[in-house]
């Protein structure tokens, strides 16, 4: 009896070791003392006493005679050996190496953002903003961030934070979207969102740079609201923008009837009363000096019989017409909105090309003839085929009535986005059907807010700062077997191969038999 | 260092008179062939097979956890209850080149299943046009190298502390299976989470080196791993002197 009361101690110490051992990694885990940590404990000794209490005479073993000379011997060089070891990848944890084996570098980065990383002149941070649902992308980023910090040799590093659990410092940095990079130089920190070398590299290249650009939004006119956190307001794309370090204020030329010389450029979200001839006239020369204008529109804005001086502009200088219609789209599920069925391939919506955008209410846009010219336009985003611009508002207004008409409705794909550039005066324009999309009911979206704040970038040159050598993509396929390869492949993989294990098994047991 | 090969030499042959090892491998061989076929079978109904010879590979890591533990199950739990290594320890061997004669005999064995393996990659290779990246599959298959060593030491440590092969490899497989999930506590934020992720056993693989990148501290986080489990093998050997 006492004999296995001897040996029944021991699964109580074993069990009191392992909820002291569980309860410290859920401790390291949460970082706080919850009810989990402190029953782990109260168990762990709960367990150990009991341990003792059934058998004493083993714990008094022990801790006198040999065993315990030896054991605590052992146990002392043991542990030695694996805080050794966990020093070693420490170490080696904190000064990455990495050989890139792949043909065609992909993990490597290219030459130009080499020099940037060179050229730190200090600490840069780049935080991560990645929610678990999306560890995979977080994943996918790392082998990119591995090798900036690696190249950035001291100068760089990189951390990954969940927005979820510490919202303010994701507020702090004006982070508004899932998987989002900062980068942080000093005190001047730039969202990064679809992160790649070449955004990073850019996001760099302005903050060491800096000199911030000067947005202006035209006021005045009922425009929409740039400070208003309202579903209609514009609250948000001057949140995103100022995230962008873009200085962004409002310019109401009615009031002082000029544009500052300092404007990168000039914004028209949607004004609900005409522009002025002197404020045309001012855009106008504004644009000829190589400025940047964005135009946001809106059906049913202009009145029929008179004439917006703005739209004749753009219809005139840059053969940007927009129609007097609305977009409407029986077989989607949002039928009377602008949805992108294809965008053109432009440095705008590059990043969004699987993501799709839609324009509540929007005006399609004509490009009219123009002689072959210095401006230089592209229909941005199309819908599908199976739309068409609605002329008729008023039966729709009435009736309610939406059919499509062969003489007055234009059929898809319809421009919804179209830009243009002066290739001599440098100037640039981007021109919305819609400006319902942009605003904070709709900003986030799917690709509505990038869409918008690409174009911005795009429309003031802040795109394309460095272009890095392009990485030669070996393009591999299959050439599909012949049959009689793949009943080769079958015959190989499925029969030859553990056949010939079971076949050499056999034949070492029927010999090791005959031996016998 | 003599006596380490000779001791391995010794183990690697015996794995050709084992049923268990016999059955491991043709388990792995039927599991990856069956795979593959299918791969390339339904990939030609679809039209599309992946360029790609790292077909096999995931397959081959999740078979590895299972395989492994019955492969060291009885390296040293064998010995310790036909008696034999009361033998062993008086005899003029040292303990550690027991642990490591024995771990090495195991890797050689498996290391030549690991080479088998290959042909799937080459297959695919003739039906490519330019061929696979044979960089990607060079640093995968460098993983596996260390990463099997790594499993097979720990499989070794385990084997040491039991008189019994059937115990020997439910602890190793639920070691194994901890190392396998604890990267998943890794996905939220923290310091941690980090340490968490950097334990993780299948993190450390297909970070990097599954991409094609040869990481420094992958192949030293498998290499600790290997060397901390071989020494703790023979503590607990040594141990027996005095228990």
């Amino acid at each position: 009896m006492k004999k296995r009361l001897l040996s029944n101690s021991v699964p109580f110490y074993i069990l009191g070791i392992t909820s002291l051992l569980v309860s410290a990694s859920w401790y390291a885990i949460n970082q706080l003392v919850d009810v989990g940590v402190t029953v782990g404990i109260a168990l762990t000794v709960i367990l150990l006493v009991i341990g003792y209490a059934i058998d004493p005479q083993r714990v008094k073993g022990w801790l006198r005679g040999r065993q315990a000379k030896y054991g605590s011997n052992a146990l002392v060089l043991s542990l030695a050996v694996i805080g050794i070891f966990a020093v070693i990848n420490y170490i080696v944890y904190d000064n990455p190496k990495q050989w890139d084996l792949t043909e065609d570098q992909e993990y490597t980065l290219s030459p130009e953002t080499r020099v940037i990383l060179e050229e730190l002149p200090e600490q840069v941070n780049i935080i991560g903003f990645y929610t678990p649902s999306v560890s995979a992308a977080r994943d996918n980023i790392r082998p990119l961030l591995d090798q900036f910090q690696i190249l950035g040799a001291g100068k760089l590093n990189y951390n990954f934070i969940d927005p979820l659990e510490n919202p303010f410092m994701a507020e702090q940095y004006g982070v508004s979207r899932d998987a989002s990079l900062v980068v942080a130089f000093g005190d001047s920190s730039e969202v990064v969102e679809f992160a790649s070398e070449q955004r990073i590299a850019e996001a760099m290249i302005r903050l060491m740079n800096p000199g911030e650009s000067q947005i202006y939004y035209l006021a005045g006119h009922s425009e929409r609201d740039f400070e208003s956190n309202e579903a209609s307001g514009y609250g948000r794309v001057r949140s995103a923008l100022e995230a962008r370090n873009y200085a962004i204020s409002e310019l109401n030329l009615i009031v002082n009837a000029q544009i500052p010389a300092d404007t990168d450029l000039l914004l028209i979200a949607a004004p609900q009363v005409q522009l002025t001839e002197g404020e045309v006239e001012l855009v106008k020369e504004y644009l000829a000096a190589g400025g940047s204008l964005i135009v946001l529109s809106e059906p049913g804005l202009n009145i029929e019989g008179e004439e917006d001086l703005l739209e004749d502009y753009l219809t005139t200088d840059w053969g940007i017409e927009l129609r007097n219609d609305f977009v409407v789209d029986l077989t989607s599920s949002l039928r009377l909105s602008g949805i992108s069925a294809q965008y053109a391939m432009h440095p705008i919506t590059e990043d969004i090309q699987n993501l799709v955008t839609f324009f509540p209410s929007i005006r399609s846009i004509r490009f009219s003839e123009m002689g072959e010219g210095t401006i230089n336009r592209v229909e941005l985003v199309l819908t599908s085929e199976q739309s068409w611009g609605e002329s008729d508002l008023q039966s729709f207004n009435e009736q309610g009535v939406l059919e499509y008409d062969e003489e007055s409705d234009a059929l898809g794909p319809l421009v919804l986005v179209a830009t243009a550039e002066n290739n001599v005066q440098g100037s640039r324009i981007v021109v919305f059907g819609d400006s319902d999309f942009a605003s904070n009911g709709f900003f986030f979206e799917l690709g509505n807010g990038d869409l918008l704040i690409n174009s911005v970038d795009w429309a003031i040159g802040n795109d394309q700062l460095i272009s890095l050598t392009s990485k030669p993509s070996t393009q591999r396929f299959v050439v599909p077997p012949s049959n009689q390869t793949i009943w080769i492949i079958l015959i190989l993989t499925l029969f030859v191969i553990p056949g010939s294990v079971i076949f050499f098994g056999v034949m070492v047991w029927w010999q090791r038999r005959n031996t016998r | 260092m003599r006596t380490v090969f000779i001791i391995a030499k010794r183990e690697f042959r015996l794995f050709f008179v084992s049923p268990a090892a016999y059955s491991v491998s043709v388990m792995i061989f039927l599991i990856l062939g069956g795979i593959f076929f299918i791969n390339i079978y339904f990939g030609l109904r679809g039209g599309q097979i992946a360029p790609d010879g790292r077909m096999v590979i995931s397959p081959l890591v999740t078979i590895l956890l299972f395989a492994t533990p019955a492969i060291t199950m009885r390296l040293l739990a064998d010995e310790q209850r036909m008696g034999t290594i009361e033998l062993l320890l008086t005899s003029p061997v040292r303990i550690w080149e027991l642990v490591v004669g024995k771990w090495l005999g195991a890797t050689g064995f498996m290391m030549l299943i690991l080479g088998v393996t290959w042909i799937y990659p080459i297959i695919i290779h003739r039906m490519t046009n330019p061929g696979i990246d044979q960089g990607v599959l060079i640093a995968a298959y460098l993983g596996l190298v260390f990463m099997i060593s790594a499993m097979l030491a720990i499989g070794t440590f385990i084997s040491s502390l039991f008189n019994n092969p059937i115990p020997a490899f439910f602890i190793t497989l639920t070691l194994m299976l901890f190392l396998w999930i604890i990267g998943g506590l890794g996905s939220g934020s923290g310091t941690a989470s980090e340490i968490a992720s950097n334990l993780s056993f299948v993190a450390h693989y297909y970070d990097n080196l599954y991409r094609g990148v040869i990481d420094l501290g992958d192949l030293v986080y498998y290499m600790s791993l290997t060397i901390i489990s071989l020494f703790l093998g023979t503590q607990v050997l040594e141990s027996r002197r005095w228990r």
